[in-house]
């Protein structure tokens, strides 16, 4: 089927509206791959990560009246919203305890050295924060990728404030001294 | 300020893709099934408890007003009493004292009120004792007249004058007040109800883009059924504003159970339960200029299904203890609680049947003029033919009331006098 411009999303979403055969598995086509992106991010476990993508696509089509169309890639954003929110409603009932992991003794440290990420590809990086501990990696999601606050982050997670400033330097921190060891390894100067 | 490293991260990974995990489309089909059901039952909850909370309020509000009222009820039976009890004092004609006594120091006796009985002065007792029948008889119209006559000025002359014109001893079957209606001691009544459009159905076009574009997604598509070249794309793809369908609205029928109360003896206020149904053919027929092989025409039959709440007050114009005319007018907030539509397509095209729904509520305001006749005291039958007036709620689905803003109706009933 020929789609055009900017109509495209706009389309999509008044199929997935009005319950149409395929209109799914289109959204699927288009989609899923960039979202499963997302939600990888999130969580790690590939069960866990298959049923959080699940429930996500559930949100989307029982919710897609919910969505409002302003402008090209609007539908992929909102999408990505329902995927991120899907994975920490996971994250805030299922791995609870490990959110609330914080170790009070480890010595407050300054800012990281920066890293030099020019080199590492994408997949590398994805599995660098992929191996962060959940409560680092989710406030460094949120921070970097979702551009939240501390604030918003600590309600986001259910945390203080301070714990979420302190947990979003621990994986800056540590996600850093990843990244300097691989460049050790890999791309020594 | 994100550090450059993170924002050149969020660059690197904000393309990132990764193979999707294996999904169960029957499991989300089971998810998604169950999610409308539970958004069903609960807009079912949310509209049986606003149904019953107006029930609640309604019933509240009669019964308070019914309790204040038997109060000033009997506060008047008090001052009345008093009154007459002044006047025996003066030289009053035998036979007009006789009658005023007698019927308040019954009614005193009816609503236990602390004044004792007067004891009367012998030469002002009937000649002859009145057989006791005839005594209650009349204590069952007493209270009505009283109450009735505390709205307006309680002239003890204007009563005796009304006694003096009954003849002696009353008659049985009938209360003291001859001037007033049989039924007018009844304040609460139930009307149980039936309503039908009293206008010839309608039949218009409109545009067919209306058509596809409802709430409810109503899919025209193949959905397996192949057009020619276009596998996917929905009938409504290929209709253009200029396309025409026929709309014949079949005359909504309503049915109504409500209370009335009446205020005094002109004025009522009633309100209660409306269900109201209505059933629509459409016929649609796409333009062959667009794509001379997809002519196909579709016939639905759109049944929709409303409750309502109505408010109205009445004003009686006449009355006899044969029936009365009144005038009625109020408003109306209708909630549309079930809708189908049944699609069936020619040639190729399969049968269907998808739900519809409209969210925001109905308001009308309606008047009517009605004559009730009086069967028994308790029951009367009555025909209000009236007219309505149905608001714009922003319904893209063509219904009788979008597409007949103003229609006449005829309702007609039973009033049951309870109380």
């Amino acid at each position: 089927m020929i789609e055009v411009g900017i109509k495209k999303e706009q389309r999509l979403a008044k199929r997935l509206r009005n319950g149409e055969n395929g209109a799914m598995q289109e959204f699927y086509t288009l989609y899923a791959e960039q979202l499963a992106g997302v939600c990888a991010r999130y969580i790690v476990d590939k069960e866990d990560m298959r049923d959080v993508f699940q429930e996500s696509l559930v949100h989307i089509i029982s919710h897609i009246c919910d969505f409002n169309y302003r402008g090209e890639g609007s539908l992929e954003a909102w999408a990505t919203r329902v995927v991120i929110n899907e994975s920490l409603k996971f994250l805030r009932t299922a791995k609870r305890q490990e959110l609330l992991l914080l170790e009070q003794d480890t010595p407050e440290e300054s800012e990281p050295e920066a890293p030099q990420i020019e080199d590492i590809s994408p997949e590398v990086l994805h599995q660098m924060v992929s191996q962060l501990p959940t409560n680092y990696r989710t406030a460094l999601n949120l921070y970097a990728f979702e551009n939240k606050s501390h604030k918003e982050i600590a309600e986001l997670l259910g945390i203080k404030e301070k714990s979420s400033s302190s947990l979003l330097r621990r994986a800056k921190d540590l996600l850093a001294k990843k990244i300097k060891e691989y460049n050790k390894q890999y791309h020594p100067r | 300020m994100k550090e450059q490293w993170i924002q050149q991260m969020q660059q690197k990974l904000a393309g990132y893709r990764q193979p999707a995990p294996e999904v169960s489309w029957d499991e989300i089909e089971k998810a998604l099934a169950n999610n409308r059901q539970k958004a069903k039952a609960r807009m079912v909850q949310l509209w049986t408890r606003r149904i019953a909370a107006a029930v609640v309020v309604l019933v509240a509000v009669t019964t308070g007003y019914l309790a204040l009222n038997q109060q000033e009820e009997t506060i008047t039976a008090n001052n009345v009493e008093t009154e007459v009890s002044n006047k025996e004092t003066n030289p009053q004609p035998k036979e007009e004292k006789i009658v005023a006594k007698e019927s308040v120091s019954h009614k005193s006796k009816m609503l236990s009120v602390s004044h004792k009985p007067q004891v009367l002065p012998t030469d002002t007792l009937p000649s002859e004792p009145q057989p006791e029948p005839e005594v209650l008889q009349q204590e069952e119209a007493v209270p009505v007249q009283l109450a009735e006559d505390s709205s307006a000025s309680h002239d003890e002359d204007s009563r005796t004058q009304i006694a003096n014109t009954s003849p002696m001893p009353l008659p049985l079957d009938y209360p003291t007040d001859v001037r007033k209606p049989a039924v007018s001691g009844n304040r609460l009544m139930a009307k149980l109800y039936l309503t039908n459009g009293a206008m010839k159905e309608t039949e218009h076009n409109i545009p067919t883009e209306i058509i596809y574009c409802y709430e409810s997604n109503i899919i025209l598509g193949p959905d397996g059924n192949p057009i020619p070249d276009t596998p996917t794309k929905r009938l409504s793809d290929y209709a253009s504003g200029a396309a025409k369908s026929d709309v014949y609205h079949n005359l909504p029928i309503r049915y109504g159970l409500s209370l009335r109360y009446r205020l005094n003896n002109r004025w009522g206020i009633e309100s209660g339960l409306v269900y109201s149904h209505h059933r629509s053919d459409i016929h649609t027929s796409l333009p062959t200029d667009l794509k001379p092989e997809l002519h196909v025409t579709a016939n639905i039959e759109q049944t929709l299904s409303y409750i309502g709440i109505p408010v109205n007050v009445s004003y009686q114009l006449w009355g006899s203890r044969y029936g009365n005319l009144y005038v009625t007018a109020g408003g109306m907030a209708e909630k549309m609680v079930k809708g189908r539509l049944h699609v069936e397509k020619s040639e190729e095209w399969e049968e269907k049947t998808e739900s519809v729904s409209i969210r925001p509520l109905q308001f009308s305001v309606n008047g009517a003029i009605g004559a009730e006749f009086n069967l028994s005291r308790w029951l009367s039958i009555y025909a209000e033919p009236g007219v309505g007036y149905y608001f714009d709620n922003g319904s893209s689905l063509p219904t009788y009331y979008r597409d007949k803003p103003f229609s006449f109706n005829l309702n007609v009933g039973l009033k049951f006098n309870i109380k």
